[in-house]
């Protein structure tokens, strides 16, 4: 139950009908839940900003930037999910996954870091063959694998 | 430590300044990574600047000018910073895609001072 106290004002100046209002019984309040009046919205704060920047907080700041991280994410676009083979790899499949490309990007730590790349070009050339008095031209075309490492020195050695 | 990085157009009476923490260019000046961080107008215009084709400059020890490589096409990574600060990395397309004509592979470190900095590049060729 909500009541409302004031004090009579008893000046002579005061309007006569809100002196006779303040002389009635004021009617009570009804209690609700929700509130009867709204307050008025108001303006958005203004928001101040320094047009110098801190050079030590923005260093901080990008140095924590996501972008970072969505970058590395990046570098691994096109890395190939493989699956767990049933049975373990042998030295064998290793140069298969090197020449398949399924390992480029960065191998090993420390000073025996270094960058791989494999890749299978397809590459064509032309034979000419006698058959009698005809000459058959052939288009041979065949896949070479290639693989390069990148060490940390700047040597690129080509494995095949 | 951060290098400021800067576009002007004197003919357009544009000068804008913003901050950077790495970029990667090779020996013609073709930049392949830019990573830049100041007010939002400012790292917009030179975002732009760079991948619509203009060439900014980099003000390190010596003045670097910079540009974007010949038929390379460009990606912008942007984030907000508090303070209503902008970081935008501008990284050449054949970053993220390995050319199989012999591109640029990735990248690490590209200066001794850059050390430490979250992404380390360097140009690698096939």
């Amino acid at each position: 139950m909500l009541y409302s106290i004031g004090f009579t004002l008893k000046s002579p100046n005061l309007c006569p009908t809100i002196r006779g209002n303040l002389k009635e019984t004021l009617e009570e309040i009804p209690y609700s839940e929700q509130p009867v009046y709204g307050l008025p919205v108001s303006k958005p704060g203004t928001l101040f900003r320094s047009s110098v920047i801190d050079e030590a907080e923005l260093e901080k700041e990008l140095k924590r930037s996501v972008l970072w991280e969505r970058l590395r994410g990046y570098r691994r676009y096109g890395e190939k999910n493989v699956e767990r083979p049933p049975l373990p790899l042998h030295t064998g499949h290793l140069g298969l996954l090197l020449a398949s490309g399924c390992l480029d990007g960065v191998v090993g730590e420390g000073e025996d870091k270094h960058i791989v790349r494999g890749k299978v070009e397809k590459v064509s050339h032309k034979q000419d063959e006698y058959k009698g008095d005809m000459l058959i031209e052939k288009e041979i075309e065949s896949h070479r694998v290639s693989v390069k490492i990148l060490k940390k020195d700047g040597e690129i050695i080509t494995l095949m | 430590m951060l290098e400021r990085v800067r576009y002007t157009d004197y003919y357009r009476g544009i000068d804008v300044e913003a901050l950077t923490d790495g970029y990667a260019y090779d020996e013609y000046s073709s930049l392949y990574l830019l990573s830049v961080g100041g007010h939002d107008g400012k790292v917009k215009a030179i975002t732009s600047a760079l991948v619509s084709g203009r060439r900014i400059e980099i003000l390190s020890e010596d003045v670097i000018n910079v540009g974007t490589g010949f038929g390379q096409k460009y990606r912008i990574l942007s984030t907000k910073l508090p303070d209503a600060l902008l970081h935008q990395i501008v990284t050449a397309e054949g970053f993220f895609k390995p050319s199989d004509r012999g591109g640029p592979l990735l990248a690490r470190q590209n200066r001794p001072e850059m050390h430490g900095y979250p992404l380390e590049i360097e140009m690698a060729y096939t």
